[in-house]
Formats: structure tokens, C-alpha cells, sequence
């Protein structure tokens, strides 16, 4: 509809949209500017090439790709100009729920807090490539080709950060007895 | 929803990485849960499972910062005008330009125009008015004395001044031309009947359509004004001044072109406009933003440079903000805004002044401001202001 050159299509994309792509990109700057430019852009390039666009059946996987090009370029050109400012490579700021609250009151706040503690203790790209996966319902390969790694060490990634989080839930015997060491000598 | 390949699902990840699981956990609905609810019941060694993969879903859904509608908004707006610049430029127009940049359509359309005659039949009037005047077409008068007058042309004819409507009495279509007069000392504000707006500033008069029926909009300008032109290809807006054309699709920018000024400029904030002298077979310059045009009458040369649009804007906001203008400048901007004669001694023309001034303050304020930053004396006498060195 939007190819066809429907402006009423923009609009409803971009409500769609713009909010989430505004929100992927508070995790990877706090520079409100350079998202909003990069917002702009994207979707202005969207208006000039309708007439070349392909089908995407995922339109918001290409955005949230194209956005993220945008806002990397963005942030290195002004990079270059504050020198005060340097572009890090691997941030990705996320504040999880359950920092605020208990997300199930039936499980006992104990392994709230651990589950807590191993969310924080995610390496930031691991934390991408989980919100990807599970907040932005992506497929693997939409994923990894949004962080431009192998499709391979995406899949290792989120399952290795999946998996910290399930041992926390379930510690193993070990674990669990330095668990309930570490409870006993702290009660005292 | 297929129950049979959930039963093969051994360990939590299975459920964390099956699609159709999370959208359930993050969208339940109720379809799926009758699925799953039913799910559990036949397989109840699966709950823990179930359980521990929808806990720790929930547990990764970030908590958002706050973006407003309002931002949203802003950048859509942008998107379809996109011959603008990005924010940060517009956050400094909004600052000292009132918004407008926002309301702004802009057109990318460059037009070489060769002026087939000179002419600008706008009959300044040279005699000082203390009050404000709109000259309709069919020769009647309207005076207003508000400081700052806001003035309304419909496309139906009808007129507003600041809230008082006069009905529209010609009833044929023609071009009719009305010209206001604005004293020193007062400005206004004035939409046209194409819904382009114009501020004009003290000592400024404007003559216009009362509806653009031909191929362009044209209006007449003696004295400073600031346009915030509708966008409309089809019919290009020019500005006319004794000296200078300028043309435009849509756009805002400033235009001062005192007669008694040494040179007529125009400031280009947004979009992109063609400017020429007001002559035979001009040649023709373009402007994109931040450029400014001067035209210097004794040589009548016209040069091009860069500058801070915001330092030519900011009158429209009621204040002025001035970066090293001989200070003689800076009194005659200040003369004709307040309509207060000011003396100057001698030796002042190569002292600068830089600042903001707040012209609502009253004139004495703003001149010991003057005085203050520029060490240069004020003394008044009888409502006469003497600045010496």
C-alpha cells in the first residue's frame, strides 16, 4: 500500500514504529538528538525510495536494522567533532522490570533477586541479542544480522545467556550448596 | 497451535526460544491460554518448565524510559517536510523564531527567474504616522495603535484586526491590493490569505492581494519583514523590494530593506529561495539556509555569506541579539523600534556592541544595557536620548 505511494500508509507505519525504534535506540545512546535525526532519516529515505522498495514481509525487522546503521553512523561523525565523547562500541542500557518488581508473586523473592542478579551480570551484547530475540520477537538470523555476527555465535549468545539465567532458578548441586552456605553464614 | 511438538520440548530454552511461546507470554489472549491451560493439564510434568520460561521472560522486558507522543510528533513532522534541517538547527530557530519553522512546507524547486521589468509600484509613504494603517483597494481606511497588531486577510475577502472582523464589499473577483503601514515603533504580525505569515517590523509597510488569483503570490515590502511562506509549487511567492526580487515555494526567512538603510538584505532560515535585483535580466542567486544576501545600493553589488540566522530572527520574539554590530547600527534598530529619536556624538562608529536586548523592556533600559556593554555614555534630555563615547 505504502509502495503504491500512499502517504496515510507512512503515517501508520510510522506509529507503529517510531516508538520502538525510538526506545532500541535509548539502549544503545542517551543522545536524544542523534536518534531523533537517525528517525528522520530512516524514514525520509523511506518516502524517496518507496518506488524501489522490495517486499519485505518483516517491515519491522528492516527498520530496526536500517535505524541501527543510521544511529552508529550518526554517533561516530559526532564522535569525531567532540572529542570529549567517545563512541563505545558494546553499550547497551537496559533496565530490566525485574529491578522494579516482583514479576510472579507466587516464587519466593529469593530467586527474584538472583534471577536479578544474573540479568545485570549479562555481557551488554548478550543483552542485545536477548531483547532482539525475545522483546522484538526477531528470528535468529534477523538477529544476527542486526548485530552483523554469524548466525552461530548469535544462537550461542542468547543460549548461553538463557542458560545463566534458568541455573539460577535451578542451581545445581553445588552451586546450590554455596548458595545455601553463603544464605546460612549471612543469617548469622 | 501444536500441542505434539510441545511435548518433545525437554528444558526450559526450548520454551524461552519458541516463538509462539513468547508472543503468548508477552500477548496472552484468550485462545492461546485455553491452549496452554489444556497444555499443562495433559502434560503436568511440564509446568515447572512453563513456569520458570515464562518467569524469566516477564523478568526480561525492559522497563522504558519516557518518550513522549509529542517527540513522536515533532520528527513525523519533519519527515514530511524533508528539505529541513535536522533538530538541531531547529532547536535554535524554535528558540528565537517562535516554532514557525515548524509549520513550515518547504519546496526543493530552484527557478532561474529573469526579471522582465524593474518596477515596484509600492507608494512608500514617507511622511512618519503615529498610527498603524491598512489602505484597502477601494480606498478605505483602518487605523490601529496596538503595539503589536495581529491582522488577518481571508481568502473571502474579510479582514481581521486584532479580533474586529470587517466584511468583505466587493463582491467581484479581482486582485486588489491592500498595503499596511506600520509606525516606527510598533510591529505586526499578518496571515495572508494563502496562510502565509509575515511579521513586520517597525517602519515596515506591506502590500498585498487580498487573494493571490494569478500565476504567483507577490507581495511589496519596504522595511523588515520576517516570511514564513505556505508551500504551494504552483504558485511561487516573491517578495519585491526597490532593489531586490526574491522567490520562493515556500520558506521562511528575513527580509530587510529600509530606504533609508545602506543595503537591503535577506536571510535565508529554512528551505531554498532565489534572490535577484529588482532590475531587467538580473542574474539570479541562490540561498539555502543560514546564508545571508546584502545588497549594497551605492555599488549595487550583491554579496553572499554565512551567518548566525538566529541573530536576524530574534526580533520577531521581541528581543534583539547582536554580535559585534557597530554600535550606530544597534541605536537605529533601537530608534526605529521604539520610535525614539536618539543622538549619536562622534567617534561611535567603531564601537561594537554584542548582546541581547529585551525590547520589552523600555527604551532607557535597553540603553543603559547599550551603555553598559559598549561603555558609551546615555544622557536624556526632554525624551531626546544623546549616546556619546
Amino acid at each position: 500500500m505504502f509502495r503504491q505511494g500512499n502517504n496515510d500508509a507512512l503515517a501508520l507505519i510510522y506509529s507503529d514504529h517510531s516508538k520502538k525504534l525510538y526506545l532500541y535506540g535509548l539502549k544503545l545512546t542517551s543522545n536524544r538528538t542523534v536518534i531523533e535525526d537517525s528517525i528522520q532519516d530512516l524514514f525520509s529515505d523511506l518516502v524517496k525510495n518507496r518506488k524501489n522498495l522490495g517486499d519485505t514481509d518483516n517491515i519491522h525487522f528492516y527498520l530496526i536494522k536500517s535505524f541501527k546503521r543510521k544511529l552508529q553512523r550518526q554517533l561516530q561523525k559526532e564522535s569525531r567533532y567532540d572529542l570529549n565523547s567517545k563512541v563505545e562500541d558494546f553499550i547497551f542500557d537496559i533496565t530490566y522490570s525485574i529491578d522494579h518488581e516482583l514479576i510472579n508473586k507466587e516464587s519466593a523473592d529469593q530467586r527474584m533477586s538472583l534471577l536479578s542478579k544474573a540479568l545485570n551480570g549479562l555481557s551488554p551484547r548478550q543483552k542485545e541479542a536477548v531483547y532482539l530475540k525475545i522483546s522484538e520477537e526477531l528470528e535468529y538470523e534477523q538477529v544476527a544480522e542486526i548485530m552483523e555476527i554469524s548466525i552461530e555465535s548469535c544462537r550461542n549468545l542468547i543460549s548461553k545467556a538463557i542458560k545463566s539465567m534458568k541455573d539460577t532458578l535451578h542451581p545445581k548441586a553445588f552451586g546450590f550448596a554455596v548458595i545455601l552456605r553463603k544464605l546460612f553464614t549471612s543469617g548469622q | 497451535m501444536d500441542a505434539e511438538k510441545y511435548i518433545d520440548f525437554n528444558v526450559t530454552e526450548d520454551f524461552i526460544l519458541d516463538e509462539a511461546f513468547v508472543s503468548w507470554v508477552l500477548h496472552p489472549g484468550n485462545e492461546h491460554d485455553q491452549f496452554w491451560v489444556s497444555f499443562v493439564h495433559d502434560q503436568p510434568e511440564k509446568e515447572t518448565l512453563i513456569r520458570d520460561a515464562a518467569l524469566i521472560i516477564r523478568s526480561l522486558q525492559p522497563i522504558e524510559p519516557e518518550v513522549s507522543q509529542e517527540q513522536l510528533d515533532k520528527i513525523m513532522i519533519r519527515i514530511k517536510n524533508r528539505d529541513l534541517p535536522k533538530f538541531r538547527a531547529v532547536h535554535l530557530l524554535m528558540k528565537y523564531a517562535a516554532g514557525i519553522a515548524l509549520l513550515i512546507a518547504v519546496g526543493g524547486l530552484i527557478w532561474l527567474t529573469i526579471n522582465t521589468k524593474s518596477k515596484f509600484p509600492l507608494e512608500v509613504v514617507n511622511t512618519p504616522v503615529q498610527k498603524g494603517k491598512i489602505i484597502l483597494a477601494n480606498g478605505l481606511v483602518h487605523e490601529f495603535d496596538t503595539e503589536q497588531t495581529t491582522i488577518k486577510q481571508s481568502a473571502t475577502g474579510n479582514l481581521t484586526i486584532n479580533n474586529d472582523t470587517i466584511k468583505n464589499l466587493a463582491s467581484e473577483k479581482k486582485m486588489e491590493m491592500n498595503q499596511i503601514i506600520i509606525p516606527y515603533g510598533q510591529r505586526s504580525d499578518i496571515t495572508l490569505s494563502d496562510g502565509t505569515h509575515i511579521w513586520l517590523n517597525s517602519g515596515s509597510q506591506l502590500s498585498y492581494p487580498t487573494e493571490f488569483l494569478g500565476k504567483t503570490r507577490e507581495v511589496l515590502l519596504s522595511g523588515e519583514a520576517f516570511f514564513d511562506v505556505k508551500h504551494n509549487p504552483e504558485k511561487p511567492f516573491y517578495v519585491i523590494t526597490r532593489e531586490l526580487k526574491i522567490r520562493v515555494l515556500g520558506t521562511s526567512f528575513n527580509v530587510s530593506a529600509y530606504d533609508e538603510d545602506v543595503t537591503a538584505q535577506a536571510i535565508l532560515i529554512t528551505g531554498k529561495v532565489t534572490a535577484c535585483k529588482n532590475k531587467l535580466f538580473a542574474q539570479t542567486v541562490d540561498m539555502v539556509p543560514g546564508e545571508r544576501l546584502t545588497y549594497e545600493k551605492s555599488s549595487e553589488n550583491i554579496l553572499k555569506d554565512k551567518v548566525d540566522v538566529k541573530l536576524y530572527a530574534s526580533w520577531v520574539n521581541g528581543y534583539l541579539i547582536i554580535e559585534n554590530m557597530p554600535i550606530t547600527e544597534v541605536l537605529r534598530k533601537v530608534q526605529r523600534y521604539y520610535n525614539q529619536d536618539i543622538s549619536t556624538g562622534e567617534g561611535l562608529e567603531k564601537i561594537t556592541f554584542s548582546g541581547k536586548l529585551d525590547l520589552k523592556d523600555d527604551i532607557s533600559e535597553v540603553l543603559a544595557n547599550i551603555s553598559f556593554a559598549s561603555s558609551v555614555s546615555v544622557s536624556e534630555n526632554n525624551g531626546t536620548f544623546n549616546v556619546i563615547k
